[in-house]
């Protein structure tokens, strides 16, 4: 069984035990609600493997590019999704504006939509993606 | 941790490597002085508007540029130019590093 295998195991029991608590009637529902977001919310524990910490960007040349520069970019998770919730403070009108300008060009996001939760789908779906350009250089994105 | 120093470091094949650490912590005593000065306006701005619900968004808003600054340990960028000759067929290669710690 892997380490992924019992948090899951843990976070289920968890799960349990505070619907156990909701049907004695111990909690109310929003405690409930609060319990289970906090528990689904929760970091991985102590031994656990810890999530990635960075995002990596590794531009390189192409095999038969010889004059192409090597890039390597190590951007903080942390700075990712700080930066992407300033998208929650742009006003109703402009985000509207920006939804419409992005679908235009062939974007399908929406930032009325956006929150915590789409930041880390957004960061699982960029994991280790391989881009060539024109044959001339590789761009690796990959999060470590 | 809030980063403090960003260093930057020039390294060229047959010249001297050049290493400059800048020292963040600075801009962000000024920074830090300037937020402090904004923050009764800011209060003011976010107690005005709070009926239209612009309030809550502005503190979180304020509060945000602290948690970004907080956030940008560890950003690095490496770049590595490979020897391109120049007109008089000489050239060098060229390595930049750009560290915030």
């Amino acid at each position: 069984m892997s380490l992924y295998d019992n948090k899951e195991e843990t976070m289920n029991e968890e799960k349990r035990k505070i619907l156990e608590m909701l049907a004695d009637k111990k909690i109310t529902v929003d405690d409930a609600e609060k319990l289970l977001a906090a528990v689904s919310e929760a970091p991985p524990a102590a031994g656990g493997t810890p999530g990635p910490k960075y995002l990596r960007v590794l531009v390189e040349p192409a095999p038969g590019n010889k004059e192409g520069d090597r890039v390597n970019v190590r951007v903080p998770l942390n700075l990712v999704r700080a930066g992407l919730k300033f998208a929650s403070f742009i006003p109703a009108q402009a985000r509207d504006k920006v939804n419409s300008e992005l679908k235009e060009k062939g974007v399908p996001f929406d930032l009325n939509h956006f929150d915590a939760r789409d930041v880390e789908a957004l960061l699982v779906h960029l994991n280790d993606l391989t881009v060539e350009v024109e044959g001339k250089e590789n761009v690796r994105v990959f999060c470590e | 941790m809030i980063p403090l120093w960003l260093w930057v470091r020039v390294e060229e094949d047959g010249k001297r490597h050049l290493s400059l650490p800048i020292p963040l912590f600075l801009a962000w005593l000024l920074l830090g002085a300037l937020l402090l000065l904004l923050l009764p306006l800011v209060l003011l701005a976010a107690l005005l508007s709070w009926p239209w619900g612009w309030g809550r968004a502005l503190l979180q808003m304020y509060v945000q540029i602290f948690v970004l600054i907080a956030s940008l340990s560890g950003l690095r960028l490496d770049i590595d130019s490979p020897v391109k000759a120049g007109r008089d067929g000489s050239g060098q290669g060229r390595t930049t590093h750009v560290v915030i710690r």
